[in-house]
Formats: structure tokens, C-alpha cells, sequence
């Protein structure tokens, strides 16, 4: 069993302040042109793939949890949503059908659609392919995100059943 | 401005520039004042500049920089005597009727004495030290030191010391976070003071408002004061401590009370301070139970009998007219360390006017009474914090030199983490999240982040400090202590310079 | 050890997956007499109607078998089963040892008793052969029947459409997708249909397929005496597990083959996995078949972990549909099509805006979410999803649970209206999210990537409607 990097951001709802530039910085990096004036005021659209939860003084951001056992993956009827080797789960955008059958099973409600270029496809965290550190992480003023890069689960339960891959 | 009294006066003007504002509201979300707002059928940011506090936030949060927060243009007609200020002032009494609160420190125009004080340096005939090739000692000891030292011999022939030391608190930085209440600054804040006080071997103040259960590990970096509403005080509090301080005055504002007022006293608040969830909590202006240096005595001693005698007491007061003959009574009265507050220290909620015009500056307090106790030969009796005011480690060396043993920093501590000094602490909303309990805005402040940068904070203080002591050729800060050779005034008077004991420039 | 798995499709492919993480040595057998690859069984639909390529169609990726050392028997079926041998029977009366057998062999479209239904012209649409076969017929098709209104049809007959066939669907029941959508959401459903010119006959039943002399179809006619012309039928009327081939086994069958929450059969090690099966419905508390992907996929995925020595429950399911046509969007999960004031013990929360098209339903029972109900933007619907699967107690935030802006859209105003928003009213704002839920329910699963139904404690109560 050979245990593997797993990349996951995990919010600290204490230091969340509800400042929404998590939410600024995704949409930028997930532009077109990276810049947050042209991708605000030009491009359109803007789209974060993180959303800031909020209820009074409660606040934090929330992305796809990349879960070890995804349900969006399990729903997918295109297998456009796949487990990379990393632990990443990412849409493969050209195959899906935006069907709506992984927006509907993701309990955190971490993929809704998004349009491009008049075609709607889904799309979830994707944890910044070509940064170090997603985008989100970087932005926060106040470390409510961190970006753990931990081997294997850590999970209890999955003590009937390890999966991570060899 | 519409249904607005058209006697308010802005005092900032928020300028955003449209072409950089991306409305992500992210400045509407952080402006505590709500003076900044969205018009969603616009879909756009703007603000009302009269209720703009000039905190900044906005301007630090917002992604693009399109926000200035800057000085209102708009001027009322030139007066030498009447600034905007007093006329915006007396406006908003002639239209509530009460006194004008204010938080911070006095920001009035007085002389600055530190910046009239200068450091000698070595040249030829004695020799600088470097730093960063010698050791060099700033650890401070705080509290009584015996008169003499009686050493003897065991049956061994060994010398011993037979002298019992009275308990002293030993700082790594002869720099100590002051005196700032739970209520007044949020837990966050005492978490990132104390584990900023621990991670540096200094010590952190509680203030009036009691310890946190939750800080009670830190109770070795602390020090508990006991205050005239006597909020939060048992014996475990007084036990967990590292020193207890009786705290008589204030320097924003000498001889008034405290109020925090119950909508503040939320659940922890209550169970921390012991008083009910919602209630105010009035500090009386004096101790009733003290009216003399006896009956302060008496309350010196009952900490120490509660405490074994373990532990050293400290005595703060305001910098007021006669304090020199104040702080020998103090002394006299048992206390192992007297703390002057002056005129600029910081405050959670004060009358404006108190803050503006009472009490004397630090400098001439501490040099008179460092001068008083010598005199007296009792200088020994207590070590000396100053309070009020520093705002660098030039000040810290020089009020060393005055006679001070230790500085407390409030102010520049808050700066740390984050303040603007907007000084509108009283309000509850601290935009920076300092002095506020909401628990919304509280977040802002992490107490991990805090403690980073008060923990850097000393150490670059820690480190101007050696400089200053080599460039003096001085290795140790204790035998700095008192020693006003090593200071000239500039742009003093002759009364000035004899109260601090130090000869003008070129003398 | 010997993994034989009936069977081709997600089931047996997340089978295989799980069985690989735990055992990289025993050989696996697949048999299907589909001679392809597992493909996306729902994509079917949007290939005819040429929104999907050809090459989409696989689930895996090329050389996926190969990777993961699978031997392939394709072109042949299960066709008996011999537990007391170890073994099955293949079409042509060949023999499979097996010491751990998968049955995923799905469902199989049912045919109703209608009259003139045999011959060409008349398929039902749930395999590629299907497709093809009415792929083939198109070019002589200028009018068609879609016999039933649930997914599979109206996504045929979105296709058909889009294809520029005139489409008539018939629907037994007063309404569309009537296992999904309520009264209401179907008369939008229906209003949706027909801004789009496509035909819909409800209340109504084939009762004959008329076909000339040379057997060609030349249209139907209903019970109610109307006939409708149309070169071509699809009966898409429902789907029955696939257990012909089981009968005459000592398996317990019922309506599908029954198993247990290991997704073992009666027989110790005979699992079964996907639209086969008659498991645990979480919310009925009673097994069914479910007939859903996801849920194909999760027990497959169990079925297989159990199978290579694992121990894994399976905690229950419930039907999770998303479906949408021309641009239509329904998402719902659990109990959907309840009324309001239909049963005591149930609680509906609707938030209804025809002009803008805004519609969500929840259904409580005991302050539970039991199912729900969304169209068009179906945004973070899944969070209602996660709520069935956590049976929370809901009573807490059950005032936010729907509402008008219970989407929180980022980077957009989180508010609608005209009053001006300031930092007071952000923080008294309340919306719907994972914000509102208790805090130990959202540490625990923001912090760790875990499964809801797997961690949160489940109560033994059951609801029967
Ligand atoms: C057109 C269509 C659209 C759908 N859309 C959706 C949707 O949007 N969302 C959703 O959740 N679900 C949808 N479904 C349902 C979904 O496809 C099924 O739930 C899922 O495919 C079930 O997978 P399975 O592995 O159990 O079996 P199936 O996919 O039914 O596959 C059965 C496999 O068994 C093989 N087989 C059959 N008989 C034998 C035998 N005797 N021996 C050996 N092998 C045999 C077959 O060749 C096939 O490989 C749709 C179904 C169809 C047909
Ligand atoms: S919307 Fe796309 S990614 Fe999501 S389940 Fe459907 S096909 Fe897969
Ligand atoms: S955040 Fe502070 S500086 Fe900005 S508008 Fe509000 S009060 Fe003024």
C-alpha cells in the first residue's frame, strides 16, 4: 500500500472574516487574462469555483474537498469527472454533457456550472494547476485557507477500506 | 446630507476610482462604520463620506486599489485658533448635548520630549561594542532589591548569600505590553499578547478585566491587575500570575473610572470578568477602599499575603502633577514596582477632554521621580515602568536612561497588528478587529498572525537596542539605567533640562 | 482468487477499480454480450440527438481492461447460475468457475402488452444496439411515438426532436417525468415542451401499433380512440432488473436480486451491484430497486471491496436525478414528487416564482430532509443532497432552507433588490449553506474529505409514506 501526496484546502472558519477575496482571486486566476480589472470589467462573467459561506459571524470558503471517494465522481454519467493520481478531482470540460447529475450529488455544493463561450459546462476547484499555492489560499489576508499537502487520508474510517491506490 | 444633521462635516473623503472598483464589495463587507454601501440596482460601491472614520480598511482589503481614503478637502475658513476639529466638536455637542468620547491616545500638539533628547556614542577614548560580535544583555529584573547584600560562610568555607531576594520578574526585553482589558481589546488580541510575551520571555498585562480561563498556561508571562471595579479578581487569577499590579490611574485619563458598557459583556466577557452577561462594567474612579498610602498598603499586602509572598506587586498610576511624592509614597507603601502612565497613553473609551488636557507628559514624570527615589535612597525599593506613549526603541533606550527599568507599550502594540489609530475604539467596531468583541469582526484579527508581528516586533526592537547600547559601549541595559550622562537635550529650557536631568547638546 | 463479474457497465467498472486497490493478482472475468467496452449507457440519448461524438461514449479511456489485467468474454451472456458447482453458464452452454461472482447485469427495458408491438419500427433505448438500430431507422422517420414521459423518454424525445422529427410522447399518467416532478413542475415541464413544438399526449395509452403489409408502423392509437400517425416508435415505459437469466437459481429475487448491506446475495460469495438490485432505500427504510447511476457506482464500488476480502457497508441509497431538455433544468433526490398537504407527517417547503422561474422544494418528515425538488438554476442543489444523506436535524435553519436567494452565487451581489447593502446588513444576512449548519457537522466534514452517510449516526426511525 503505497501511501501518496493528497493537495486539499481546508478553511479555518475562526480566522475567516468573510472578506471574499478568496472568491476574487479564483475568478482571477480562473480568467483569461489573470488581471482582476480585466477579468471583473472586461471579460464578464467572473466565476469563483470557491464560495464564501455565511450566516452572521459565521463565515468561511468553501471549494471541493476533493474527497477521497468523490460522490460527483460516483454521479458523473460522462466519466468527465475523474480522480487524478494526486488526489485531485477535476472536470475534463471538453467531455462533459453538463448534465447536472454531479451538481446535484456534491453535498458541499462545490461544482455549478459555468458558462463559456455560450456552453455550460461544469466546473469545480481545481486547485490552481501552474501555482504553488491555489490562488485562493495566497489571497486570504488572514490564513482561513490552508493548502495541506498530507500524505494519505487521514481518515479512521477508511480503515475497511484504504484507498489510496498503489 | 439627507436625513443626516447638516451639522456633521466629513473629515475623510473616500475617493474610488470606477475604472479600477471590480464590485466585489469585499470594502462594503469590511467597513464596520457602514460607510460604505452597495446600490444593487446600480451595481456599484459608494460611500458616505461623513460617517468615514478614516480606519482605512477599505483601502488595505481592496484588491484593485482603487480606494483612497484621504483628508476632507473641503475647509471651513482659515483660523489659527479655531481648528476643524474644536468647530466640528463643538457642533456635534451643540447637537447631542453630551461629552465627546474618544479612545486611543492624545493626539493634541504638545512637545514631544524624546524627540528633544539625544544619545551620546563612543569616539576614541572608549571604546563601542558590536552587537553582533559581543554579548549583549537586555535582560531587565523587575521588583525590590535589598538595601545591601549580607554574604557569609557555610562550615565549609564556602561564601553564601544570607541576604533573602525579594521576588523580581525577570524580562528577556526590557518591553512589557500594557495594561489593555478583556472587553476593551477581544481575546484574540490577549492570545497573540501572551503568546507574543512568552515566545520573547517578556511579560503581557491583562488589564482590568480579568484572565481568560483559556490563558491561564500564560499565567508565568503574565501580569494580573487588580482595579478599582475589581472585575475578574480571585485567588487562582492572583495565583496563575507571574505579578499582580494594583492599577490606581491611567494616563488618557487620570482620575476617572471605566465604563464598558453592557452591550459588550457578552458570554465569555461575563464569566471571565464575573459579572452578569449584559451589565455594565463600571470601574469607579477611585478604590473606595483606598484614600491613603496606609489603605493602599493595606491592599499591597493583602496580594501578598494571598500569594505566599511569592510574587512581586506593582502599583500603576497616572503622570500627574505631584507624582514624584506620590510614587515615594507607593514605594514606601510596599509596592516592588511603580508604573507611570503619561498624558499620551491609550485608552479603550475616554471623554476627549480628559484624554486632551489632563496629566504630564512621561519623560519629565519619570525623570522626576527616578530623581525623588534616589534622593530618598529608596530607588531601590521598586523598579520603574514607564508607560504612555513609546513608540520606538530610541524612546526605550532614553527612558531607560531617565531611570526607567522597563516600558509598557500599548499603542504601538496595536499598531502591530493592525490599528490606524482611527480612535474609534469606544464604538465597539474596530474595523482591524482590535478593540471590538463582535464576534464577526473579532475574526479579523488572527491571534497567530497577531503574535508573528508583536513577536517581530520586539525582536527588531531587541536588536535597535543592542545597537544603541554598543554604539554607547555599553553591554548590559541595566547599567544604562539612570544614567543621564549619556543623554543631551536640544530646544529644551533651562527648567526642562533640570527636570530631566540632562545638560543641553554641546554641554 | 477469481473475480467473475456479469455484466459491463459503471457497476462493474467501479467493481473492478475496488477490487484492483485491494487485490492486484486474482484474474477478474467481465462478461457482456454488449461486444464493446463499458460505455456512458445515460449518453446514448445525446448521441442521437448529436450532441455527443462517438468517441465520448466509453466510460474508460483505451487500454483501461489492459491496465487493470481484465479478461474479456464478450458477444456472450450469463445464463445460469450453478453455486453449488462455483460456477455460471454462458450462452452456448459454456462453463466460468468463479470464487467470487458480481452479477451487474442492469435492467432491461419492459415491454408492454400492446398490440402489433413486435417487428421493426418499435425500440426501446437503453443500449448502443438500440441506438444504432434507431440511428439506422431515422432516415424513414419523418414522425415519432415516444411511449412513456420518464427520463429515458423525454431525453429520446428531446433528441428525436433536436434530430427534426415531430415527437409525440405519451404518457399513461396525468403528467411528465411523473416519478420526478409534482404538479406544478410538471405543468412547467410541459409549458417547456411546448414553446418547443413537441407534442405530449398525458392520461392516456398505447394500445395498438398500427403497421401496414409489408409490417411498416404507421402510427399508434390510444386507448382513448385517438391515433396518432408516426413511422417509428420508442417504448421507454420503464426498466425491470435483469434477472431472466437468474430465475431458476436459489437466489432470493424479488423484484431485483436482493442483497445486503455488504451487497452480498443469499449466496455467500454471489454479490450484485447496480440497476440489478433491490437494496436499502434510506429513506423508505425498505429495499427497492433504485434504478440510478450513482448509485450503480457506489455499489459496485462496495460489491467489489467486499469481494477482494474488504469490509465495507453499504449504507442505503435514494434516487438522485438531474435531467434537463432544451435548457430545462430539473434536479431532485429522495422524495420528490410529494404535494403538499399530502400526508401529515410530511413537511413541503416550496419557494415558487413563475416570472422568474424560480422553483424549490423540500420535503421534511420529523425535521428531516427526505427529498427535494429544484428547476432551472439547480445550483449547489447537491447540499440538500448531503442533508438526506446526514439525516440532520433541520429544524434549526429550517427557515433559510428554501428561500429566494438560497443559492449563494459568488462574485455576483449576494443580494437582490434595491436596498442599499452595508457591513450591518451583510452581517445579519442569513442564507442558505453550510454556514447555517451546526458546527460540529460542518468541522467535520470541511475539514476531512469524508462521506456523510458514512460518519453521520443514522437513526433506526423509518418514514412510509
Ligand atoms: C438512456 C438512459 C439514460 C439514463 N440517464 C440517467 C441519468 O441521467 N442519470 C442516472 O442516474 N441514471 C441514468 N440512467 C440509468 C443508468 O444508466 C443506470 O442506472 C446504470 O447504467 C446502471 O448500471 P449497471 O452497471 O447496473 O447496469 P447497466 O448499465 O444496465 O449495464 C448492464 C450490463 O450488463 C450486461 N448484461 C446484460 N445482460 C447480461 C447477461 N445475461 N450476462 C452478462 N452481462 C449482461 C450489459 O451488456 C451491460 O454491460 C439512464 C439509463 C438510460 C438507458
Ligand atoms: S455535468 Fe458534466 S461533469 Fe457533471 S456529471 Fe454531468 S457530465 Fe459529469
Ligand atoms: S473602512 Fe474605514 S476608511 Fe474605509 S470608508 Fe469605512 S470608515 Fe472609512
Amino acid at each position: 500500500m503505497v501511501k501518496q501526496i493528497r493537495r486539499r484546502v481546508y478553511p479555518i472558519e475562526e480566522n475567516c472574516m468573510g472578506c471574499r477575496l478568496c472568491e476574487v482571486a479564483c475568478a482571477v486566476e480562473h480568467s483569461k487574462t489573470k488581471d482582476p480589472i480585466s477579468a471583473f470589467l472586461e471579460e464578464g462573467n467572473p466565476f469563483s469555483l470557491t464560495v464564501v459561506e455565511m450566516a452572521g459571524p459565521v463565515s468561511f470558503s468553501l471549494a471541493c474537498r476533493h474527497c477521497d471517494e468523490p460522490y460527483c465522481v460516483e454521479a458523473c454519467i460522462s466519466g468527465a469527472l475523474r480522480v487524478e493520481d494526486d488526489g485531485r478531482v477535476l472536470v475534463y470540460e471538453e467531455v462533459c454533457v453538463a448534465c447536472g447529475m454531479c451538481v446535484v450529488s456534491c453535498p458541499w455544493g462545490a461544482i455549478r456550472f459555468r458558462e463559456v463561450d455560450g456552453v455550460k459546462k461544469a466546473a469545480k476547484c481545481d486547485l490552481c494547476p501552474g501555482r504553488e499555492v491555489p490562488a485562493c489560499v495566497a489571497a486570504c489576508p488572514n490564513r482561513a485557507l490552508i493548502f495541506d499537502t498530507a500524505l494519505g487520508p487521514g481518515l479512521e474510517l477508511v480503515e475497511e477500506e484504504e484507498i489510496i491506490e498503489g | 446630507m439627507l436625513y443626516e444633521s447638516i451639522f456633521v462635516f466629513p473629515t475623510f473623503e473616500v475617493e474610488r476610482d470606477y475604472e479600477k472598483c471590480i464590485v466585489c464589495k469585499t470594502c462594503v463587507q469590511q467597513c464596520t462604520f457602514n460607510a460604505t454601501y452597495y446600490l444593487p440596482h446600480r451595481h456599484k460601491v459608494v460611500t458616505r463620506d461623513t460617517e468615514c472614520v478614516g480606519c482605512r480598511r477599505c483601502e488595505a482589503m481592496c484588491p484593485t486599489g482603487a480606494i483612497k481614503v484621504r483628508r476632507y478637502q473641503g475647509e471651513f475658513k482659515e483660523n489659527a485658533y479655531w481648528s476643524p476639529r474644536d468647530l466640528k466638536d463643538l457642533y456635534k455637542q451643540a447637537e447631542q448635548g453630551g461629552v465627546i468620547l474618544t479612545g486611543g491616545g492624545n493626539d493634541r500638539e504638545y512637545p514631544i520630549y524624546w524627540d528633544h533628547i539625544l544619545l551620546d556614542a563612543c569616539q576614541v577614548t572608549n571604546p563601542s561594542i558590536d552587537p553582533l560580535r559581543e554579548p549583549m544583555e537586555l535582560r531587565t529584573y523587575l521588583g525590590r532589591k535589598p538595601d545591601k547584600l549580607d554574604i557569609g560562610y557555610n562550615e565549609k568555607g564556602e561564601p553564601e548569600l544570607r541576604t533573602k531576594i525579594p521576588p523580581n520578574l525577570v524580562a528577556d526585553i526590557p518591553v512589557i505590553f500594557a495594561p489593555m482589558s478583556y472587553g476593551a481589546l477581544n481575546l484574540n488580541m490577549h492570545r497573540a499578547e501572551a503568546a507574543a510575551a512568552k515566545a520573547m520571555g517578556t511579560y503581557w498585562n491583562t488589564g482590568e478585566g480579568g484572565l481568560h480561563r483559556e490563558l491561564y498556561p500564560y499565567g508565568d508571562h503574565t501580569i494580573v491587575q487588580v482595579a478599582s471595579g475589581r472585575f475578574g479578581v480571585h485567588a487562582e487569577y492572583l495565583q496563575v500570575s507571574a505579578a499582580m499590579e494594583i492599577k490606581i490611574g491611567q494616563g488618557a485619563k487620570p482620575g476617572i473610572g471605566g465604563h464598558l458598557p453592557g452591550g459588550k459583556v457578552d458570554e465569555e466577557i461575563s464569566k471571565t470578568r464575573m459579572i452578569p452577561v449584559g451589565t455594565d462594567a463600571l470601574s469607579p474612579a477611585p478604590h473606595h477602599d483606598i484614600y491613603s498610602i496606609e489603605d493602599l498598603r493595606q491592599l499591597i499586602y493583602a496580594l501578598k499575603e494571598a500569594t505566599n509572598y511569592e510574587k512581586p506587586v506593582s502599583v500603576k498610576i497616572a503622570a500627574v502633577h505631584n507624582v514624584a511624592a506620590i510614587a515615594s509614597g507607593i514605594a514606601r507603601a510596599g509596592a516592588d514596582i511603580i508604573v507611570l502612565d503619561g498624558f499620551r497613553g491609550g485608552t479603550g473609551a475616554s471623554p476627549a477632554i480628559v484624554r486632551d488636557y489632563v496629566g504630564i507628559p512621561i519623560e519629565l514624570a519619570l525623570a522626576a521621580v527616578d530623581q525623588r527615589l534616589r534622593d530618598e535612597g529608596i530607588r531601590n525599593w521598586v523598579s520603574l515602568i514607564a508607560a504612555g506613549g513609546i513608540r520606538n526603541s530610541g524612546d526605550v533606550i532614553k527612558a531607560v536612561a531617565l531611570g526607567a527599568d522597563a516600558v509598557y507599550i500599548g499603542t504601538a502594540a496595536l499598531l502591530a497588528v493592525g490599528c490606524t489609530l482611527c480612535h474609534k475604539c469606544y464604538t465597539g467596531r474596530c474595523a482591524w478587529g482590535i478593540t471590538t468583541n463582535d464576534p464577526f469582526i473579532a475574526k479579523r484579527l488572527n491571534p497567530e498572525i497577531a503574535a508573528e508581528r508583536l513577536t517581530n516586533l520586539l525582536r527588531a526592537w531587541a536588536q535597535e537596542m543592542k545597537e544603541m547600547l554598543g554604539l554607547m559601549g555599553i553591554n548590559a541595559i541595566e547599567s544604562l539605567r539612570g544614567n543621564r550622562l549619556r543623554l543631551r537635550a536640544v530646544g529644551l529650557s533651562k527648567e526642562e533640562m533640570d527636570i530631566l536631568g540632562i545638560l543641553p547638546a554641546g554641554a | 482468487m477469481r473475480y467473475v463479474i456479469a455484466g459491463n457497465s459503471v457497476a462493474a467498472v467501479s467493481a473492478i477499480d475496488a477490487i484492483r486497490r485491494r487485490d492486484q493478482d486474482g484474474e477478474i472475468y467481465v462478461i457482456s454480450p454488449e461486444p464493446r467496452t463499458a460505455y456512458c449507457r445515460p449518453l446514448i440519448t445525446y448521441k442521437l440527438a448529436g450532441q455527443v461524438p462517438p468517441e465520448r461514449l466509453p466510460y474508460r479511456q483505451e487500454g483501461y481492461y489492459r491496465a487493470k489485467g481484465v479478461n474479456l468474454i464478450y458477444g456472450k451472456s450469463l445464463e445460469g447460475l450453478e453455486p453449488e458447482k462455483g460456477r455460471v453458464a454462458l450462452t452456448g452452454g459454456e462453463r466460468l468457475e468463479y470464487d467470487r461472482l458480481l452479477l451487474a447485469m442492469g435492467a432491461v427495458p419492459f415491454m408492454p402488452p400492446i398490440e402489433g408491438l413486435d417487428g421493426p419500427g418499435v425500440y426501446p433505448f437503453t443500449t448502443m444496439e438500440h441506438l444504432e438500430l434507431v440511428e439506422a431507422a431515422l432516415r424513414d422517420w419523418r414522425e415519432v411515438v415516444v411511449v412513456g414521459a420518464g427520463m429515458i423518454g423525454i431525453k429520446a424525445a428531446e433528441a428525436l426532436h433536436l434530430r427534426g422529427l415531430r415527437v409525440t410522447v405519451v404518457e399513461l399518467l396525468d403528467r411528465i417525468l411523473p416519478i420526478v416532478l409534482d404538479g406544478t413542475s410538471s405543468v412547467w415541464a410541459q409549458r417547456e415542451m411546448e414553446k418547443h413544438g413537441m407534442g405530449y399526449i398525458l392520461g392516456d395509452s398505447v394500445v395498438a401499433i398500427e403497421r401496414d403489409r409489408k409490417g411498416n408502423v404507421q402510427g399508434v392509437s390510444l386507448k382513448s380512440g385517438t391515433r396518432v400517425p408516426a413511422q417509428g416508435v420508442i417504448v421507454a415505459v420503464g426498466v425491470r432488473p435483469n434477472v431472466g437469466p437468474l430465475s431458476s437459481s436459489p437466489l432470493q429475487i424479488n423484484k431485483g436480486v436482493v442483497v445486503d448491506d455488504c451487497m452480498e446475495t443469499n449466496i455467500e460469495g454471489v454479490y450484485a451491484a447496480g440497476d440489478i438490485v433491490e437494496a436499502y432505500d434510506l429513506i423508505l427504510g425498505a429495499k427497492r430497486p433504485i434504478q440510478v447511476w450513482p448509485l450503480a457506482f457506489r455499489q459496485g464500488l462496495i460489491a467489489g471491496a467486499n469481494m477482494a476480502g474488504g469490509r465495507r457497508r453499504y449504507v442505503g441509497g435514494f434516487p438522485i436525478n438531474a435531467v434537463g431538455f432544451f435548457g430545462f433544468k430539473v434536479a431532485s433526490a429522495g422524495l420528490s414528487t410529494v404535494e403538499p398537504d399530502m400526508e401529515e407527517s410530511i413537511e413541503v417547503l416550496r419557494f415558487v416564482d413563475e416570472e422568474r422561474g424560480i422553483f424549490r422544494k423540500v420535503v421534511l418528515g420529523n425535521n428531516k430532509v427526505m427529498g427535494f425538488l429544484i428547476l432551472n438554476d439547480i445550483s449547489r442543489a447537491g447540499i440538500y443532497t448531503g442533508l438526506i444523506w446526514s439525516r440532520m436535524d433541520v429544524a434549526g435553519f429550517k427557515e433559510y432552507l428554501v428561500d429566494e436567494v438560497s443559492v449563494p452565487e459568488s462574485c455576483r451581489p449576494i443580494v437582490s433588490g434595491t436596498e442599499p447593502w452595508s457591513f450591518d446588513t451583510m452581517k445579519t444576512h442569513r442564507r442558505f449553506g453550510w454556514a447555517l449548519f451546526p458546527l460540529s457537522y460542518r468541522k467535520q466534514f470541511t475539514a476531512m474529505p469524508s462521506r456523510i452517510e458514512e460518519i453521520c449516526a443514522f437513526d433506526s426511525e423509518v418514514y412510509t409514506l
